[in-house]
């Protein structure tokens, strides 16, 4: 129950990446997450995603939290790889090796002409799953190191409404929780002697079961919060007051610029190499940006 | 402050009102507590005073609230929030912060209050409550009556007019509870907040309040100041109600007037003996009037404890040591042995450790260090579906163990899954034991808290199972409830270990107590042996009963009302 909490909530320490005002942060996921959306090249892609993971190491995180990062990496990215590896549709294709061959009785013909996976596949799931491998770095980053008041806070001034933003924190702050109750009722249903691991219509009793409990106790918690919330005149005015002040630092000034001069360039390097081999737009002034955008991003 | 006219309201989809013509006038300062049995309309009078009822619920009020001269049907919530504080049973419901600061400055900063006002109101807020110290800490390292005074203070900050309490402490150790009851009490008396407080749990409070109400189906059947309230014994105790244990000595004794405080009590009562014999009550020895001593007495359960000592042990537990977190230890070497028929109690302050115990019962945990034997078993090696039909378990949260679309359904689930056979029978017997045999066809999460709790108890005592864990059965429970489920187990002759902060029905029901604190069994004996000992009361948060304290205070030993009334009756 407490590992379920240990994992989800964010471990506050004093470390440089802490100290980061969470504005800084949620932007650095931006552009992060449009830097890489906007890269081909894989190596360039690679480099951000160990720059993302490097944050991990200034930031001391415990070690419950770098395997449960590690865990979700390897579930990603194999999960990814594999199934691009599987079902990879565009041409040339080169087979690796077969798991249901063309002639194999109905199966063959209900996969019209056999599985394989293909070496293609492979590269392009690699590829997607650096991609999500590094957005989910980076928000788990975030995420671990931002206590909930400041990215409630960091969002508000982010211009986000409030009442968004206050629902997104406090959903992700019961998350852990809700984790939890599932897991007791799991265990209440083994100790009424219902096995909710079994296969077949079990699942479904199982599934039911555990839904059953864990959404009445949710409706019953949302409740008292709301009127909680209600009764502290929540939305009673369609703006509201801050007691504590977000300021930025020097080094968040220059963190936030770099990235969002990096997004841009990037972003726009991109496009106007995609223009030139779309042959939509050419210009031999921009030589130097399409030899750069072609090697190395 | 506040005016109830002829208030009736009917919940969605239920054709009884919940409330039956509440007719109720509540002056400014007042301390009000309303008690009644589960289920009377209590809690759904309390929603009435801040609004939720009527515009937070779809059902039909009829009738009208004011509270300060506005009506709550004309006001919106956020004007009638400021006028009223509501605060819940559950503070881990209410809180969303990490931080106490962020919890108390919430409401202000709705206000759009100016920085330097709300940072007054904040540390106003946790002055009154005593938590200045922690305004700055995580509210998920305080402990539940830390939790709760936040919740207080959280509302504070509001400058509401009428404070609404709805079972603040119920699910609190007796220091916490004792911490935010008296925090609530300075506030009605320093700040003369109005307080309305709903509460199961009078026998605690009663020396607290200014006036006392009781509800029965939806209607006001007692409305007195707190010290005539208890003249009308029989209310209380046709309603299955608690009355402080002084009320019931002097009632016993044929006392006129019944004081609510132990000090109050011992005074009349030394006065009395004095008067009778003519000397000084100090002067009175044991021996000489024939009251107990902690040496003649035996346990309640005498001999049955020698009984239940003997023989090979149900549980066995070997130097358990635990930690939810690498370096946070729950479980501190625990060594203890159990035996068939015991009823073992539980006790110790909330964050003790009682409840992570009871859960390497049932495998449901395993022990970091150490080894936890069950029927045998080594809970190492076996998981809790190996424990089904031998171990039955009950969540502090009955909630989480109901899955069932009927009573019938939930409490026929577990003999079904085990191939029971005459799993009617073994249904029927279960429901009757827990008086649900009413409810059957009614859905689970549909009842009120202390029915919930019955159809989970119901559900495991389905299977008949040989050992029973309960984590908190007094939980939201009147007298009437609590007396009928314990007597089942007293009578039954399972084995049950319980956790629980109730220390009248601890001394009633256990024939053995374990005191733990900060992961330690610190105390290991009868109700008798465990509660004369104050230097192990005084590093819990237990306390000793009224009874107990007005018998030492007047030189004397005794347990119960009954042996208290008996002694005293020889010398007045």
């Amino acid at each position: 129950m407490i590992s379920a909490r240990s994992i989800a909530e964010p471990t506050i320490r004093d470390t440089v990446i802490h100290r980061l005002d969470p504005r800084a942060k949620i932007i650095m996921l931006i552009a992060t997450s449009f830097i890489i959306v906007a890269l081909d090249n894989p190596q360039t892609m690679l480099l951000l995603f160990l720059v993302v993971l490097s944050g991990f190491v200034p930031a001391r995180m415990p070690m419950i939290k770098m395997k449960t990062l590690l865990v979700l990496l390897v579930l990603v990215m194999w999960g990814t790889m594999y199934s691009q590896a599987l079902f990879y549709s565009q041409l040339p294709r080169t087979v690796i090796f077969t798991i249901i061959p063309p002639d194999a009785p109905f199966l063959g013909w209900l996969t019209h002409g056999g599985l394989f996976v293909y070496k293609e596949g492979f590269y392009y799931g690699a590829v997607q799953a650096l991609r999500s491998a590094t957005v989910l770095s980076m928000g788990l980053l975030m995420c671990w190191t931002t206590d909930p008041r400041d990215m409630l806070n960091g969002l508000a001034r982010l211009k986000v409404p409030y009442s968004i933003a206050f629902m997104v924190v406090t959903a992700v702050r019961f998350l852990p929780i809700i984790i939890a109750e599932v897991a007791t009722v799991i265990t209440v249903q083994r100790l009424k002697g219902f096995k909710p691991t079994k296969m077949g219509p079990g699942m479904i009793k199982t599934a039911l079961g555990v839904l059953t409990p864990t959404l009445a106790n949710c409706v019953r918690r949302a409740s008292v919060l709301a009127v909680s919330i209600e009764s502290r005149a929540f939305r009673a005015h369609r703006t509201r007051t801050y007691l504590k002040e977000l300021q930025y630092s020097r080094f968040d000034m220059i963190l936030i610029v770099a990235a969002v001069s990096l997004t841009i360039s990037i972003v726009s390097a991109k496009l106007l190499f995609n223009l030139y081999t779309s042959e939509i737009y050419y210009s031999s002034e921009l030589r130097g940006i399409y030899s750069l955008a072609r090697g190395y991003l | 402050m506040i005016a109830i006219e002829d208030l009736w309201y009917t919940y969605p989809g239920r054709n009884e009102p919940t409330l039956k013509g509440i007719d109720l006038t509540i002056q400014k300062d007042e301390f009000v507590l309303i008690t009644g049995p589960t289920g009377c309309g209590k809690s759904t009078l309390l929603k009435t005073l801040n609004g939720i009822i009527p515009h937070e619920s779809a059902g039909e009020m009829k009738g009208n609230v004011h509270i300060n001269g506005m009506s709550t049907r004309d006001s919106g919530m956020a004007q009638l929030g400021q006028l009223t504080g509501l605060v819940f049973q559950n503070p881990d419901d209410q809180i969303f912060s990490t931080i106490v600061e962020d919890e108390i400055a919430f409401g202000p900063e709705n206000l759009c209050l100016q920085k330097s006002e709300i940072d007054r109101r904040v540390r106003e807020s946790l002055r009154m409550v005593g938590m200045s110290d922690h305004r700055f800490a995580q509210t998920t390292a305080l402990s539940g009556g830390q939790k709760q005074r936040i919740c207080i203070a959280s509302m504070l900050a509001m400058l509401p007019q009428v404070m609404a309490l709805d079972e603040p402490i119920s699910q609190m150790d007796p220091k916490g509870a004792s911490e935010v009851m008296q925090t609530i009490r300075d506030l009605n008396r320093k700040l003369g907040l109005t307080i309305v407080l709903v509460e199961h749990r009078v026998h605690e409070i009663a020396h607290l309040v200014d006036r006392i109400i009781v509800m029965d189906c939806g209607k006001i059947v007692l409305d007195e100041p707190a010290e005539t309230a208890f003249e009308h014994i029989e209310v209380f105790r046709s309603l299955g109600l608690r009355v402080p244990e002084t009320v019931e000595l002097f009632h016993k004794m044929d006392f006129e007037s019944y004081p609510l405080r132990v000090e109050e009590s011992i005074k009349i009562l030394r006065g009395q003996m004095e008067k009778q014999n003519n000397i000084s009550a100090s002067s009175l020895t044991t021996s000489q009037y024939g009251f107990y001593t902690s040496n003649d007495i035996s346990n309640d359960g005498g001999s049955f404890l020698g009984e239940c000592n003997t023989g090979n042990p149900v549980i066995s537990i070997r130097d358990v040591w635990f930690g939810y977190e690498k370096d946070k230890t729950v479980l501190k070497g625990i060594d203890l042995d159990i035996h068939k028929g015991g009823r073992v109690a539980l006790m110790g302050a909330n964050g003790s450790g009682k409840s992570t115990l009871l859960h390497h019962l049932s495998a449901m945990l395993k022990p970091g260090r150490g080894d936890v034997e069950v029927f045998g078993y080594n809970t190492r090696s076996k998981d809790s579906y190996s424990f089904a039909s031998k171990v039955g378990l009950v969540f502090q949260n009955p909630d989480l163990m109901l899955f069932c679309d009927s009573v019938e359904e939930e409490v026929r689930f577990a003999p079904s899954n085990l191939g029971y056979g005459d799993i009617g029978q073994k249904t029927a017997n279960s429901m009757r034991s827990m008086a649900i045999l009413d409810l059957q066809h009614d859905l689970p999460q549909a009842l009120s808290r202390g029915q919930r709790l019955r159809v989970a108890v119901a559900s495991i005592l389905s299977m008949q199972p040989q050992l029973i864990l309960l984590d908190e059965p007094t939980t939201g429970q009147d007298k009437m409830h609590i007396e009928q489920m314990m007597d089942y187990f007293t009578g039954d002759g399972t084995t049950l270990v319980f956790c629980t902060h109730d220390i009248e029905t601890a001394m009633r029901y256990a024939t053995r107590i374990i005191v733990m604190s900060d992961g330690v069994v610190i105390a290991d004996g009868n109700g008798r042996e465990i509660f004369s000992d104050t230097e192990i009361l005084d590093r819990t948060s237990l306390k000793q009963p009224p009874v107990m304290q007005i018998a030492r205070s007047l030189g004397f030993c005794a347990f119960s009302v009954d042996e208290l009334a008996e002694g005293l009756g020889k010398l007045i």
